[in-house]
């Protein structure tokens, strides 16, 4: 299998670690804002991640990231038991 | 994506990712989709249970950043999202897991707000959880750039440090590694 990720994103312990001498709670918002910004994105979409941790975070430049969706169900699929 | 779609074309789940990853206009759906497997790794590998002692505080591994009811098998909804996203902002605050040490994150989370929006979030009950339009208005999303820069997370860097020396951030290199297991076919069961 090929490389499953591009080359310049990393996950986010990775972008967190890499920062981790200028990293205050203004970052920490930051990337949390982006993060709740794209699980917003994929709620309106009728996308439930379900897995959401930190290795679900993509980091792919400074601004951008992008979530696996490992077990995303559509929200009408969701039931009991399930 | 012919190639990709053909490759998995047992997993209805991740043609489903497929489509919603062009419905919702996500120009990179084939990392998407490598993602999805690669997240699947990340869970049956449990790589932080053992190898950092704060994880073992659950001993469950992952397990804090899923919500309780999809755990107990409960009816779920969105709102298990938003159970995540709490676990994800707490480990961004205090570089661990949370765990129910509620005087560890208070000493740790210089902010109230940062405080508040985890704990209505980290709720049990899924009514109680702040919606995301809420959580994108809360004070401490809003909350001034100049403001949120004089708070060190002094603690989170020791500890994200630490992980970072327990060589778990998920390099590259260890990541191929892992590509190569899933392709043999790593048995599920095994890793729990």
């Amino acid at each position: 299998m090929e490389e499953i990720y591009p080359d310049n994103a990393q996950l986010l312990p990775q972008y967190i670690i890499q920062k981790i001498d200028d990293y205050t709670e203004r970052e920490c918002r930051n990337i949390c804002r982006e993060i709740v910004f794209r699980v917003y994105q994929f709620h309106e979409g009728g996308v439930v991640h379900r897995k959401l941790h930190m290795h679900s975070v993509v980091v792919e430049s400074q601004v951008r990231l992008l979530l696996s969706m490992a077990e995303a169900v559509t929200t009408n699929s969701i039931s009991h038991g399930v | 994506m012919t190639r990709t779609v053909s490759r998995s074309h047992n997993n209805c789940l991740i043609e489903l990712v497929v489509v919603f990853g062009v419905q919702l206009g996500c120009a990179d759906f084939n990392v998407s989709l490598r993602l999805v497997q690669y997240a699947q790794m990340i869970r049956e590998d449990e790589p932080l249970t053992g190898r950092v002692g704060r994880f073992n505080q659950m001993n469950k591994g992952w397990s804090a950043f899923v919500a309780p009811e999809i755990e107990s098998e409960f009816y779920h909804d969105h709102r298990v999202d938003l159970w995540s996203l709490g676990a994800i902002i707490y480990m961004c605050l205090t570089g661990t897991a949370p765990t129910g040490i509620q005087n560890l994150f208070e000493v740790v989370v210089p902010s109230p707000d940062a405080q508040n929006l985890v704990r209505n979030l980290l709720k049990h009950d899924p009514r109680e959880r702040l919606s995301l339009n809420e959580v994108l208005n809360h004070p401490w999303m809003t909350e001034d750039d100049d403001v949120l820069g004089q708070h060190d997370l002094g603690l989170a860097k020791v500890f994200f440090g630490d992980w970072f020396r327990s060589g778990r951030t998920n390099s590259r290199e260890s990541h191929n590694s892992s590509s190569r297991s899933f392709e043999r076919g790593l048995p599920t069961a095994s890793a729990h």
